[in-house]
């Protein structure tokens, strides 16, 4: 089976002004690459300052990476004119990412009068269908977004986002800003909305307890850089990357009393922990590091479909 | 929606209905409201309202005091001017002179620097620059200095005057407008807008500018009274409008020589602007404090 989505060794880097005069510039993403089959649900998971939000902008195409292709359905990004229309993206937070000045309909409304030469009803099918299928009534179509509670409001975003008949929806921390119980409603939704209409979803979170229910696939990142990948039952059954062991243990658990919860270290990959020169990523961090990984960046190993970089991975204690 | 579940919760509420009645809770901005409408009101109805011709000159009755006063005359009851002409009237009328310029310089200048404003916002670098260096240097001149700079190049007359006003107002419209395209543009909203197709102007008039009115809003009510002001200096200067148009500042400056033995035809222009000037300026604070969604009276 070949790729619905194919990224290959994608960078980014933002320029930063540190002092008065020159800027420097500070890499973000670095050869980033992944394959997202049809109908498949990949999680991106990591901390803040990891690059998820980046990956994302690049794969709608928000912004073009340094480097690196992306192609769907085996064809290049720059080939594609209907690209926005395939590749649909929901935002974390409902209440920033609908425009507060709009009622429902039109911001439902939005993509089909930009992108497709239709009819008012034609439109309006489309539209209470698309409410329909993310299990909100007409009547909400006449709404402002304040007046929705949150897990209506990122329904509202979901169905922005099926209406042009996506092939890979983006969802960067869309289940993050609501609470417990609206985040299984949603999570449910989006993997109804999966077996429905057969899109493939890029889901980027930070709790890494989602990705269990949700992900077939697991990438790991830090630093812009791929720590771990393979299929989430591997991944998270016997990670092999120390990065994921931590992320892994700093989950809360209710269902097992006895154990602890590991905080993840203060210091975040935004912070200057990153190595000078080629190095691991996670060196400063990493519990198991020697002078070995301060020489050169790991590769990424592929045991068994499942790639791992890093150096201990092999004989993991 | 059906009417029947309609409440009166604020949540239920439009934006602008929102704002609507948070507007209403203030008072003193409502104040301001009434009496700007009112002198609009006046100002249209000018003919039906006033009790002479402005122009028609009495020349029996020079100087005549108003109704409170020793010596006024019936049917002045404003009094008269130097000339004759009933103060009431020629007040009246001068209301329109105000008003309307006071409209028009603010929408030209709102027009333009909500444009530039927005160019500059959305594309940035060089352009960006350029335009804002353009500003600043605007605004280094004194407003009333560069007023006169630009009348001074066009020839004295009332609408170059409301010319020179609306440049010199510009400016301010140009950088609010930018710095708030500039906060709007990395926003959640606004990046689905894109991804939903909206780009260039589109983008400016349906998804941001709906989101950026409440400065401008504010900024231009604000303007209007600026726009008064300059207005009458002009006209006071002998800079706008030329006698014997009855505009507030004109009136002000014709008469300023009987200051001693008429002084209400003097302190009633003056008063009329400053009564125009402080009502449009309670009316932008109240909305500053409507629109700003900061601010929850409720």
């Amino acid at each position: 089976m070949t790729a619905l989505l194919e990224v290959n060794n994608i960078s980014k880097s933002y320029q930063v002004s540190s002092r008065l005069f020159g800027a420097t510039t500070e890499s973000i993403l670095s050869d980033v690459s992944f394959e997202l089959e049809s109908g498949k649900i990949l999680a991106v998971v990591g901390e803040s300052g990891s690059g998820k939000s980046t990956l994302a902008r690049q794969v709608v195409k928000l912004e073009q990476p340094d480097s690196g292709e992306m192609f769907l359905d085996g064809k290049p990004y720059v080939s594609i004119p209907d690209l926005h229309q395939r590749v649909r993206m929901i935002f974390q937070n409902p209440a920033a990412s609908l425009n507060p000045r709009k009622r429902v309909y039109q911001l439902l409304e939005g993509p089909l009068k930009n992108y497709r030469n239709l009819s008012r009803s034609e439109r309006d099918d489309l539209i209470f269908q698309s409410l329909e299928k993310v299990g909100l009534s007409n009547e909400q179509a006449q709404r402002y977004p304040h007046m929705l509670s949150g897990g209506q409001g990122q329904r509202i975003a979901m169905a922005r986002a099926i209406i042009s008949g996506p092939q890979v929806i983006v969802a960067d921390e869309a289940v993050s800003a609501l609470d417990v119980s609206v985040q299984a409603q949603i999570l449910n939704l989006i993997m109804d909305l999966r077996d429905d209409m057969g899109m493939s979803w890029l889901f980027i979170t930070h709790d890494i307890s989602v990705v269990n229910v949700i992900a077939d696939t697991v990438l790991v990142l830090y630093a812009g850089r791929m720590m771990e990948m393979g299929p989430v039952k591997q991944v998270l059954e016997s990670p092999l990357h120390p990065y994921t062991r931590k992320l892994l243990q700093s989950v809360p658990g209710v269902d097992s009393p006895g154990n602890e919860v590991v905080a993840v270290d203060v210091k975040s990959a935004s912070d200057d922990t990153l190595p000078e020169g080629p190095a691991c990523a996670y060196l400063a961090r990493c519990p198991l590091a020697d002078k070995y990984c301060a020489e050169c960046v790991p590769p990424m190993m592929n045991l068994d479909k499942h790639l791992v970089a890093c150096l201990k991975a092999v004989k993991s204690p | 929606m059906s009417k029947a579940d309609t409440s009166t919760e604020i949540y239920d509420l439009t934006p602008w209905q929102e704002t609507w009645v948070k507007f209403r809770t203030n008072r003193i901005a409502a104040l301001g409201l009434l009496v700007l409408l009112i002198l609009i009101i006046s100002a249209i109805f000018a003919p039906l309202l006033v009790t002479h011709d402005p122009h028609e000159q009495f020349t029996d009755i020079l100087l005549a005091p108003p109704f409170w006063a020793d010596g006024s005359q019936s049917g002045f009851f404003l009094g008269t001017d130097d000339l004759g002409r009933d103060m009431f009237s020629r007040l009246i009328y001068g209301a329109r002179y105000s008003l309307f310029l006071g409209f028009a310089i603010v929408s030209l200048a709102l027009f333009f620097g909500v444009a530039i404003g927005a160019i500059a916002g959305m594309k940035r670098g060089l352009l960006e620059t350029v335009i804002l260096r353009l500003m600043d240097i605007m605004l280094a001149i004194p407003a009333i200095l560069l007023a006169i700079v630009i009348v001074a190049l066009l020839g004295a007359s009332l609408m170059n005057a409301a010319m020179a006003v609306s440049i010199v107002l510009l400016p301010h419209f140009v950088r609010i407008t930018r710095a708030a395209v500039i906060t709007e543009m990395n926003k959640d909203y606004v990046l689905s807008a894109k991804l939903d197709g909206s780009r260039g102007w589109k983008l400016l008039f349906q998804t941001l500018l709906p989101n950026i009115s409440a400065p401008l809003i504010v900024q231009s009510t604000l303007s209007f009274s600026n726009a008064i002001l300059d207005i009458a200096a002009l006209g006071f200067l002998g800079l706008g409008a030329q006698p014997p148009t009855p505009e507030w500042g004109t009136l002000l400056s014709s008469s300023r020589e009987f200051i001693e033995v008429a002084p209400w035809t003097v302190t009633l222009p003056g008063l009329a602007i400053l009564i125009t000037v402080l009502a449009s300026n309670l009316l932008g604070d109240g909305l500053r404090d409507a629109l700003d969604p900061r601010i929850d009276p409720l």
